[in-house]
């Protein structure tokens, strides 16, 4: 089943005192299947805890779609099967691709906005949401690189991969946000572009602001107030979906996370309750699986 | 322009090449000031997490490395960059790197106990993420045993295991390393086993079916140790501490 509100990703660094109080503030859990797949130990009875007390959604790290090397089919068998087990109503991963031949760089890197990257991404969806038994979602990446002269051919980008996919987006408010500071454009004109009914879920997230003045989406830093305004008008604008809160570096203590997420959650409610009509996300046909799976 | 896999190895070697080829990133950047600078960017970062988590995962090995870490990440990096999706499994690639490289003549004055180091920490880090154990049968000698799979067995030559401060001394030492609970989280416990536990741990961990007494019994012949009252005491009491440090599990 969907979760709706702000969840908070379950991270190793604060699980201890998360898991010890379980706060109601938190909607859901994101975890990432490569944290989890064929690991035991402290991981593995995190998850089995929380996952008592919260809905789980899922969240990939290596099957970057724009990867022209094959998917190793023993490691989507074994992600399938860990998303049955914590019952993932869809699974996500990026619009990237994250190494070459056999190496891996561990980290999301970025794809031109081409034809070759379309076909190459709405394959690799399509392949996964057969090889998952679910609903797909790409995530908009944060990227450094300069690749069109207009920055909202990313936007463009990532629309002509969903419709031709047909699949649903994990749409990073704070990705938008730190791209639009590193390549200069207004970030609601990119969400303004995004069909309401393709997105199932956002990330927020803070980002490091280096001394040149380059972005880097570090999510090791407190959510910025521009972001904070970005959701708000991307709620606004899509209609309520579950909203996750990432912090994957310099975790602080429990008490701020959950500042954070109250925060959002205050975003998320003046947003969501406010009298607009909007699209149903599943109105589409994509969302057979979606709909089913609620 | 190039095409996408194209686009993807020139990237992969960016990160990984010991050396940057300028010219590799010029052809990635496409002629733009910009994106060369900014591919240059993700090296760095890339670079950076590689060594954060190779440092976590070998503190003292790398601290013995010292400042010819940097040359050997490099080369690890460009030699045999990580060929593992699971991030927690970078740093078997350098430690494996680290040894190889050890008995090259370019590492002689290197303390002789570094490569035992390096096998020692990976094994320990190894072992807490190591899968969780499925449920045992009762120990039974007619039945194969059932370890559990956290357990590594390592031989070394220099005591990397000790707590004492200074250098490892040299002298040959059975360990066994697996992961306990201990408070709210796990903890890597290190054994020291003879000669005996060694040769019976590491015959207990095949994966055949053969029966645990066919399994004794072998080490046994093969050492020509007595199976008598003295021998039967000693692995009722071994087996009896494994079982409850959760080691030996019970059978299959």
């Amino acid at each position: 089943m969907s979760p709706t509100g702000v969840g908070l990703g379950l991270r190793a660094a604060m699980a201890r005192e998360f898991l010890a109080q379980l706060p109601d503030e938190v909607a859901f859990v994101e975890v990432h299947p490569e944290n989890y797949v064929g690991r035991g130990g402290l991981y593995r009875r995190n998850l089995d805890r929380a996952r008592d007390r919260y809905p789980v959604l899922t969240h990939g790290l290596t099957l970057g779609f724009g990867s022209t090397e094959p998917f190793d089919r023993a490691f989507l068998a074994d992600v399938r099967a860990f998303l049955d087990s914590v019952n993932a109503p869809w699974h996500s991963d990026h619009l990237c691709f994250g190494g070459a031949g056999d190496a891996f760089v561990h980290d999301l890197l970025p794809i031109p906005f081409t034809e070759e990257s379309v076909k190459t991404a709405a394959r690799r969806i399509t392949e996964m949401r057969d090889a998952l038994d679910r609903p797909v979602a790409f995530e908009n990446l944060s990227y450094y690189v300069p690749l069109a002269k207009d920055p909202l051919d990313e936007a463009r980008f990532c629309v002509e991969v969903a419709e031709r996919a047909d699949c649903a987006i994990m749409l990073d408010v704070n990705n938008v946000f730190v791209n639009s500071r590193n390549f200069g454009f207004d970030p609601r004109r990119w969400i303004d572009l995004v069909p309401a009914h393709r997105v199932v879920q956002m990330h927020v997230a803070g980002h490091l602001v280096r001394p040149d003045g380059l972005r880097i989406d570090t999510h090791g830093e407190p959510v910025p107030d521009g972001v904070y305004e970005l959701l708000d008008y991307t709620l606004r604008k899509l209609g309520p979906r579950p909203v996750l809160l990432e912090r994957d570096n310099d975790i602080p203590s429990l008490d701020e996370l959950l500042a954070e997420v109250r925060r959002l959650s205050a975003v998320y409610a003046a947003a969501t309750s406010a009298d607009v009509s909007r699209p149903e996300p599943g109105s589409a046909s994509a969302f057979a699986h979606v709909e089913a799976a609620k | 322009m190039i095409s996408l896999a194209e686009h993807e190895r020139l990237a992969a070697s960016v990160c990984f090449s010991r050396e940057l080829d300028d010219q590799v990133v010029a052809a990635l950047a496409d002629g733009d000031v910009l994106a060369d600078e900014r591919w240059r960017v993700y090296r760095e970062m890339i670079r950076s997490r590689f060594r954060k988590v190779v440092q976590a995962a070998l503190p003292r090995t790398t601290s013995v490395l010292g400042d010819r870490f940097e040359a050997r990440f490099a080369a690890w990096l460009d030699e045999a960059p990580p060929d593992t999706r699971f991030f927690r499994e970078v740093p078997v690639g350098f430690a494996h790197h680290v040894e190889a490289w050890l008995a090259s003549p370019e590492a002689a004055d290197l303390p002789t106990f570094t490569a035992d180091l390096a096998r020692y920490e990976i094994a320990r880090w190894g072992v807490l993420a190591a899968p969780d154990d499925e449920p045992a049968q009762e120990l039974s000698f007619e039945r194969p045993p059932k370890l559990t799979r956290s357990l590594a067995l390592l031989d070394v030559t220099h005591a990397v295991h000790a707590k004492k401060k200074g250098p490892p001394k040299a002298g040959v030492a059975h360990l066994a390393i697996y992961r306990a609970p201990k408070d709210d989280a796990f903890e890597a416990v290190t054994l020291e086993l003879n000669e005996l536990a060694r040769d019976l741990l590491r015959a207990w961990s095949d994966p055949s079916e053969t029966p645990l007494v066919a399994r004794v019994q072998a080490v046994t012949q093969a050492r020509g140790t007595a199976i008598d009252e003295r021998f039967l005491e000693g692995l009722g009491a071994l087996l009896e501490d494994l079982l409850r440090r959760g080691v030996v599990l019970g059978s299959r």
